[in-house]
């Protein structure tokens, strides 16, 4: 239901602040990705209150990670191994490079800049769905010495919850619309989305609820996280978690079929 | 959050917001339309002293050498419209000085993500911003198109019922060649005879020259952005976006 | 910062200038899905002063520009889907416009000033973007970036936060991944033989009542315009504040 409530000057200024500090939410976020203060960012940014821990997602176009434990282990336990190894290969290819805590990330390169902001502050003012999008690049160092460099722009959904002490976020969905390595052609990639070779996909893992939810193949067609409307009270209708996913009701055919009538 | 604001101090803290973010939006404008020459008087802050601007290389430190810099902006630009000029008789040979200038560098420096706190005095405030930037500055190879990604960070000071600059640090993680892997070794254009005295031209020395934020390289280690602006009462009990 | 306007005033208008933040957003998503219609139906005024302008001209009054802007945007993805369909069938059924290419034109740098009046809203933005699509009718997928900077006016018409004036400034187009759109137009303009300048508007300009070109892509051998210079505080919406002038109707 859309949010038709009068407000006192009051409520108002209130609302337009709790929107200033929703925003600026999201931009710290920005600035600890780029820190690799992933860790810090789920304690500082996320959703403390444990009943929204329980609820809390992080989706990707093929599925969603449920429950901050589960959200820790991939976003922060995974990732951090990840980069341990990628440290003991580069050691290994070049030994002046040691192999030392303070070495972790290095030649790693992640901005996610967000644009775009499109925030509704639910009538209640109790809860906040934003999007965004990013012209996101991320940058690994190579064995080789040289960095490989990504383009990935994407999108990034947000549902809010004001917590004790300030907004938080609650589910997340990046939703990467293509990755594209710096100084190579592009169209030259094979045309159909690989889930096997895309590094977003496998950085991504199996997740907790693992389906497609946005197919890059039809570009924005599915519609998917789709932008926020004004609403009154937070429900599972509006959740950017897995149970606000709506697959298009007349979805007609997947990538790669209804090919062979030649 | 500490302090409890009225609801005047509330609208007031949200026009002041506002009015830095516009602020930034006006210096991203003036160096697309190459008006460098304006920013000191436009925005900068008349009654503080330690005016600083830095760069990734080097500060400039105090009004004097600051505005020396955007004025070195300014003939840098004029010098690359008159290698133009000399280069394109046919299309720019008729035109004058006035005409000419800002023919050739497109500057494009956005900003996002702003993150801006407000001294609880009201006396000074601080904004973070995102940038990622495209520019052509016209260069000894003559006009090559670059990407940067880095940020603007700024001490701003309430005076005369305005915000002004007082420290801003423009610094970026890359910079690179539109069309190359920043994580790769650059591939230089070659160099081209008629662009040849921008080789020589020299910006004003730095006040304080010292590497301030490394470029991203494969081997560098994890370098962590400006600090994010943190609630304070007084600039005196918070950190300085200024170089000592 | 003194104001000279009302407590209930001020906060009505830090309330609009969030408004029309989310307004524009709005756009960016729905062109995104070359959603013309849902652009046009819901967020624009249907005001015969309303006028959307780019390089080619600038369209005026509604009817015009929902010509232009949808029905003539509609045809082109039509048209793409038809020979789409061709070579991805599973394409058939699906709402072709989205199928054309996601047209993402971002927000940032943002100047906006809400009128004394609170009736309208000025705001100047710069938009790096991207434009992308995978399927498509060459089966090469593509992934070009065009920075524009937007000069847009709003309007609140029974409280809600309304587009009334747009003028699009397209400034680099070229490609994300392998090309230099510098140095690749300085090739161009010292070649033995000078070739056209790539287009920056996908398929036929539209009608328009004030013909263009209404601003000139970045050239090195141009001046960055100022097409649309970032507004400044105002009183009212009118011709010294606008970003199209407003036609005075005979009686």
């Amino acid at each position: 239901m859309a949010n038709s409530r009068q407000y006192t000057d009051e409520e108002l200024i209130q609302r337009v602040w709790d929107v200033e500090e929703i925003k600026k939410l999201i931009h710290k976020r920005v600035i600890y990705i780029t820190n690799e203060m992933r860790k810090e960012e789920l304690n500082d940014l996320w959703v403390q209150d444990p009943n929204h821990q329980k609820t809390a997602s992080f989706g990707r176009n093929t599925g969603y990670y449920t429950g901050m434990d589960a959200i820790r282990d991939y976003y922060v336990v995974h990732h951090q191994k990840e980069r341990e190894e990628q440290l003991k290969q580069l050691h290994a290819a070049n030994p002046a490079i040691a192999d030392v805590p303070q070495n972790l990330h290095i030649g790693c390169l992640s901005s996610h800049p967000v644009s775009t902001g499109l925030v509704e502050l639910a009538g209640d003012g109790k809860t906040a769905k934003g999007l965004w999008y990013a012209i996101a690049q991320e940058t690994e160092a190579q064995p080789d010495g040289t960095g490989k460099a990504l383009w990935m722009p994407e999108k990034i959904a947000v549902d809010f919850v004001k917590e004790e002490d300030g907004w938080k976020i609650w589910h997340i969905v990046v939703s990467t619309d293509l990755v594209s390595e710096a100084g190579e052609d592009y169209s030259e990639q094979e045309v159909y989305h690989n889930y096997e070779t895309n590094p977003v996909d496998v950085e991504f893992g199996t997740p907790t609820i693992a389906k497609l939810i946005h197919n890059t193949d039809f570009n924005w067609w599915d519609n998917y996280p789709p932008m926020p409307e004004a609403y009154e009270t937070f429900s599972d209708a509006v959740s950017y978690g897995p149970e606000g996913y709506v697959r298009p009701a007349l979805y007609g055919l997947d990538s790669k079929e209804g090919r062979n009538f030649r | 959050m500490g302090k409890t604001y009225s609801t005047e101090e509330l609208v007031s803290r949200w026009e002041d917001q506002r009015y830095m973010k516009n602020l930034m939006g006006k210096y991203a404008n003036c160096m697309i339309l190459n008006r460098e020459h304006e920013i000191f008087d436009r925005f900068w802050s008349k009654k503080t002293e330690n005016l600083c601007l830095s760069f990734n290389d080097g500060a400039y430190k105090g009004a004097e050498a600051i505005r020396a810099y955007y004025e070195a902006e300014y003939r840098r630009n004029d010098l690359v419209a008159h290698l133009l000029q000399k280069r394109f008789p046919e299309k720019l040979g008729s035109l004058s000085d006035e005409e000419l200038y800002g023919i050739g560098p497109f500057k494009v420096k956005p900003m996002s993500c702003p993150i801006i706190e407000i001294a609880e005095d009201h006396q000074t405030a601080k904004g973070l911003w995102y940038c990622q930037g495209a520019y052509n500055k016209v260069e000894g190879c003559g006009p090559v198109a670059r990407w940067t990604w880095g940020y603007f960070a700024v001490d701003f000071t309430y005076e005369d019922d305005a915000w002004k600059i007082f420290n801003l640090m423009y610094v970026n993680d890359v910079d690179c060649i539109c069309g190359q892997s920043w994580g790769k070794e650059e591939k230089p254009y070659p160099p081209l005879p008629e662009f040849q005295p921008l080789e020589e031209f020299k910006y004003p020395e730095y006040s304080v020259k010292k590497t301030i934020r490394p470029l991203y390289a494969p081997d560098r280690v994890l370098t962590k952005a400006p600090e994010i602006p943190v609630p304070y009462r007084t600039f005196a009990e918070t950190f300085s976006y200024g170089i000592s | 910062m003194k104001s000279k306007l009302s407590l209930h005033e001020r906060i009505r208008n830090a309330n609009a200038s969030q408004e029309v933040e989310k307004v524009k957003a709005r756009h960016t998503y729905l062109h995104g899905r070359a959603d013309a219609t849902g652009e046009w139906a819901d967020i624009w005024s249907r005001d015969p002063n309303c006028s959307w302008a780019h390089i080619f001209g600038r369209m005026r009054g509604f009817d015009q520009v929902w010509y232009g802007s949808v029905a003539q945007y509609d045809k082109m993805s039509f048209e793409n889907a038809i020979e789409l369909m061709k070579i991805y069938p599973e394409t058939a059924g699906k709402d072709p416009r989205p199928l054309m290419e996601a047209s993402v034109h971002t927000l940032v740098t943002d100047i906006i000033e809400v009128a004394e009046d609170g009736m309208s809203a000025r705001g100047s933005f710069i938009t790096p973007g991207v434009i992308h699509s995978t399927l498509t009718a060459d089966q090469k997928k593509y992934c070009n970036v065009l920075w524009e900077r937007y000069g847009s006016d709003f309007v609140c018409e029974d409280g809600k936060w309304k587009y009334l004036h747009e003028q699009v400034c397209p400034d680099i187009l070229s490609r994300m991944d392998c090309l230099n759109w510098a140095a690749e137009e300085y090739a161009r303009i010292t070649a033995p033989e000078e070739k056209e300048a790539p287009p920056v508007t996908l398929g036929e300009a539209p009608p328009v009542t004030d013909p263009g070109p209404l601003h000139l892509p970045y050239s090195v051998l141009g001046k960055p315009q100022n097409t649309v210079p970032w507004p400044e505080p105002y009183h009212t919406l009118d011709d010294e504040n606008t970003y199209t002038s407003f036609v005075k109707h005979q009686e």
